[in-house]
């Protein structure tokens, strides 16, 4: 490849990346100004804590802190168990393997919205669950599932749809690792559980902490879901700002939404540590070696 | 017994038959190779050995105890795979002593472990290095001193040294046969390069197609190959058709041949008045010689460093004959002849040896 | 010993049966909810609605909102398809073919709006729209926070397709005296024509799909099918309508989608499994 001027790239850069910063940074920037008091709609504008004390002073803002955390950590972890054992019963081709991928990953292509339409046809007073709990004589009439307080049914909508994610992630990941390298632990006395403790799981690592990192940000920052399927005695992070915006009340609005960010950003890195701490040996000289490499392939 | 053994091993995927009736043994203490071209079943046989593939039919002995049923992770072989296949996560100690960590050995022994296999191949300056680190050769002895520290009843090997460079292949063929020696291994070898089979091996067994044509040491093999394929497999001798015209002693035939009459000593007879008979190129005597004289007009000179190859044509076949210096030149006549003892009878199939 | 061939099988049927429950029955259910005749009510005691009648779909068709959110949504999608590629064809060019100073921090502002949560996202654009007074041109806006949406696709997927234009095809043609044009047609446009139609799909997808700016920037008043599907799952819950509702927004995707995976398989296998950078 060619190395051309830096002010032709940044012409060409100016178009996409260009507007992308522009927009994006506008909308990071305006939510913080708006936080701490700038730019209001009506009234005065200016420099205030007032609104961050206030919402932190609220008992709902941690309530829909702890709730958001809560959902955006399950819905990651339980995506991620699920996928991986199907990834790697999936990891060499067999008759059906292809139909079966095919299956789990079929999610992928149905909208959140009509998914948490037929989960909730299907768990509804008169739905198919309830009637067959009924049948079978567990429940003596039917029951409300919808909206359940414990977030059961949001969870599995979340698993659901973001399973299929994690398992497109893992799948590619697990196949990169040759037969080999498995068969040499096998044969060195490796059963099952510590082929996956001791080789498996350290080298897929970055997949796992991707399907981690992005599950728990979607699943954080969900709104459709939690307001068709959620608990309704608990706000989602996204379902609290909305909440206020549709009041007015911005300055709320962006507090919110400063802290959606920046739990999106530490929840994130904390996941994606502690992955790698559990599942890598030797943290340390591992980033030495792609240290290292990443210099020798400077250098050529 | 000690050492293995493998009884009648058949393995068919599908329909197709990868393994026939295979016997093997390997007593303790020998290095044994099994040679053959990609695609004989030499692979698939050691990972029968190795446990990664059950046999359709067929038993496998590790010191007189039936594994057949044992899973690769409890049998006492240890693997060097043509890959390496190092842990690429794991430092070269790590890769060392992955395997008695698994057998769940205290510290100090792992230590004491460690220690003597990084002793003899010379990898303390690596210890703490990652695979993708070393030198091709430096990861073929952790690959290598990864199985020796197990100190495993069998250790089996899988073409180790395919991926090395042709010097590079020389040196560690010697080092892996004098580590085998010293530590007193019991070793199965897989390979494709007759060079190394007999170089290396106590005893060879040559697979084609999945059957097995012919076992003995390297001095058998080379000088009585039993079949065409062995002929022409280990140290490609000249084959050519013969008939056989009479017995002339109790041990020596009188043939035809495309080169003129022959006499051949032989201490089983032909198997058929049509044979096929095999002369290695080397085992010639240049100049006139009152038995088995052969004239030809040389077609092609070589020269290959430590010899020389002469082809002539007869009959439209090509033949050759080495000699270690030589003025003749292509155009020239060339008369030689082949002493009795170094022409053997073939036999003309596989099926025949085997059953 | 369990053989593998007894375990797939095994566990084969154990998939299909989930699969089953997972995506047959919930789809079929939604099916007839949607078929389900307002005069006749479907009880629960009754295994199949007790006549079937498309009167739910004319119903809809003709007093609901779908027809101005069929408009928009298949108006917007287009337009945003077509400008979000033209919009990222220099960058991504930029990033597949040249080498520079800080591309890897450039891709990893393209990855932004992807990571930004999308109602923050829309939130605050909406509250820039205010600030800035333009809050009224709702179609032009939503369609402008479209593209800068899903610019981080297509410029993956376009400079993943530049980077597949080998050197020596190009070489090739300007050796044999091709014109700029000719150079085009032999070496770029069969490495990168997989990629535009896949980056046009994916766009085409997302957008219709997309329901956060569409419901904040939106109201009142303009609705997507995605808008329109939310509302119907909220107060007033209309079973039948609902299903109605979810089928039309769920099965014209899926057929692009499926579509679209055997486009990006055969374009470049790399890019489907979601390998390579």
């Amino acid at each position: 490849m060619t190395r051309p001027s830096p002010w032709f790239i940044a012409v060409l850069l100016l178009p996409g990346i260009g507007l992308i910063a522009v927009f994006i940074g506008a909308v990071i920037y305006i939510a913080i100004a708006q936080s701490v008091g700038f730019y209001n709609l009506t009234g005065d504008s200016g420099f205030s804590m007032e609104f961050w004390e206030k919402l932190i002073g609220r008992k709902s803002y941690w309530t829909a802190v702890r709730y958001s955390l809560f959902i955006g950590f399950w819905a990651a972890v339980l995506s991620v168990a699920v996928a991986y054992p199907l990834a790697l019963w999936l990891r060499k081709p067999f008759k059906g393997s292809l139909t079966i991928s095919a299956i789990l990953k079929a999610p992928l292509m149905i909208h959140g919205i009509v998914a948490a339409f037929l989960f909730l046809n299907i768990i509804s007073y008169n739905g198919l669950v309830n009637q067959l709990l009924v049948w079978t004589g567990i429940f003596d009439d039917p029951r409300r599932l919808q909206n359940d307080s414990g977030a059961v049914g949001l969870l599995f909508l979340q698993v659901w749809k973001n399973m299929p994610f994690a398992l497109l992630l893992l799948t590619g990941a697990v196949q990169s690792i040759p037969q080999d390298t498995l068969n040499a632990a096998q044969d060195l006395g490796a059963g099952t559980v510590e082929r996956f403790r001791r080789i498996i799981a350290p080298l897929t690592v970055s997949a796992m902490q991707a399907a981690l990192i992005i599950v728990f940000i979607d699943a954080l920052a969900d709104f459709t879901f939690q307001t068709t399927v959620g608990p309704t005695n608990r706000q989602s992070l996204s379902q609290y700002m909305e909440f206020f915006r549709g009041r007015g009340r911005w300055n709320e609005a962006a507090g919110v939404g400063v802290t959606l960010m920046a739990l999106s950003l530490i929840g994130a890195v904390l996941m994606a540590l502690t992955a790698r701490l559990i599942f890598r040996e030797r943290p340390i000289a591992r980033v030495v070696t792609w240290y290292e490499t990443r210099r020798v392939e400077a250098q050529t | 017994m000690s050492g293995l053994a493998a009884k009648k091993i058949a393995v068919r995927f599908d329909a197709v038959d990868a393994l026939k009736n295979i016997d093997l043994e390997v007593p303790a203490g020998s290095f044994v190779t099994l040679l053959g071209p990609s695609g004989c079943g030499k692979t698939t046989l050691l990972n029968v050995i190795s446990g990664f593939l059950k046999p359709t039919d067929g038993r496998v002995y590790i010191d007189g105890i039936d594994v057949t049923d044992t899973p690769p992770e409890r049998r006492d072989t240890a693997l060097c795979f043509q890959s390496y296949a190092l842990f690429p996560h794991l430092s070269v100690e790590e890769n060392l002593v992955f395997g008695l960590r698994q057998r769940g050995m205290s510290g100090a022994d792992r230590a004491k472990r460690l220690r003597d296999v990084v002793g003899q191949l010379d990898l303390g300056d690596h210890l703490s290095k990652l695979p993708n680190q070393l030198s091709g050769g430096q990861q073929q002895r952790v690959s290598l001193g990864r199985a020796l520290t197990v100190r495993p009843s069998v250790i089996l090997f899988d073409e180790p040294l395919s991926n090395l460079d042709a010097k590079l292949r020389e040196t560690v063929r010697h080092e892996i046969r004098s580590i085998q020696q010293d530590f007193g291994l019991t070793a199965v070898y897989v390979t494709h390069d007759q060079n190394e089979a007999l170089a290396m091996s106590d005893k060879i067994f040559v697979l084609n197609k999945g059957q097995l044509e012919q076992a003995g040491t390297p001095q058998d093999l080379y000088h009585a190959p039993r079949t065409r394929f062995v002929a022409d497999f280990v140290g490609s001798a000249n084959v050519m058709q013969a008939r056989v015209v009479s017995r002339a002693q109790v041990d020596v035939w009188q043939v035809v041949t495309p080169l003129g009459p022959l006499m051949v000593r032989s201490d089983t007879p032909p198997e058929a008045d049509n044979v096929l008979i095999a002369w290695r190129a080397e085992a010639v005597i240049m100049g006139h010689d009152p038995v088995n004289a052969v004239t030809a007009k040389v077609v092609r000179r070589s020269f290959e460093g430590a010899y020389t190859d002469l082809f002539f044509d007869v009959e439209g076949k090509t033949f050759r004959v080495q000699q270690t210096e030589t003025n003749l030149v292509a155009g020239e006549d060339m008369t030689f002849s082949i002493l009795p003892d170094n022409i053997v009878f073939l036999s003309d199939s596989v099926s025949k040896v085997a059953s | 010993m369990i053989t593998p061939h007894i375990l797939n099988r095994a566990l084969m049927i154990l998939l299909i049966s989930v699969a089953i429950l997972w995506l047959v029955i919930p789809f079929t259910m939604a099916v007839l909810w949607s078929l389900v005749d307002p005069a006749l009510p479907w009880t629960p005691d009754n295994l199949l609605p007790p006549v079937i009648s498309t009167y739910r779909w004319s119903y809809m068709w003709e007093n609901s909102l779908l027809k101005p959110a069929l408009l928009n949504s298949y108006t917007l999608a287009p337009l945003a398809a077509l400008l979000t590629f033209a919009i990222s064809m220099p960058t991504a060019f930029a990033i597949g073919r040249y080498d520079f100073q800080g591309k890897e921090a450039v891709k990893l502002v393209a990855l932004l709006p992807l990571v930004v949560p999308s109602f923050v996202t829309a939130i605050f654009f909406t509250s820039i729209l205010y600030q800035i007074g333009l809050a009224q041109y709702r179609f032009a806006t939503i369609l402008f926070a479209h593209i800068v949406l899903f610019l981080p696709y297509a410029i993956r997927i376009m400079s993943v397709s530049f980077e597949q234009v080998r050197i020596d095809h190009i070489n090739a043609a300007r050796d044999l005296g091709a014109s700029p044009w000719a150079v085009f047609r032999a070496a770029y446009w069969p490495a990168v024509k997989p990629g535009v139609l896949a980056t046009l799909l994916i766009v085409f997808i997302k957008s219709v799909e997309e329901f956060a700016i569409a419901y904040i920037v939106g109201q009142p008043g303009f609705v997507t099918i995605p808008t329109l599907v939310y509302a119907s799952l909220g107060q007033d819950f209309n079973r039948p309508n609902a299903a109605v509702l979810s089928l039309i927004l769920a099965f014209p995707n899926v057929i692009l989608m499926l579509f679209l995976e055997r486009l990006l398989k055969s374009a470049n296998p790399a890019m489907a499994s979601g390998k390579g950078c």
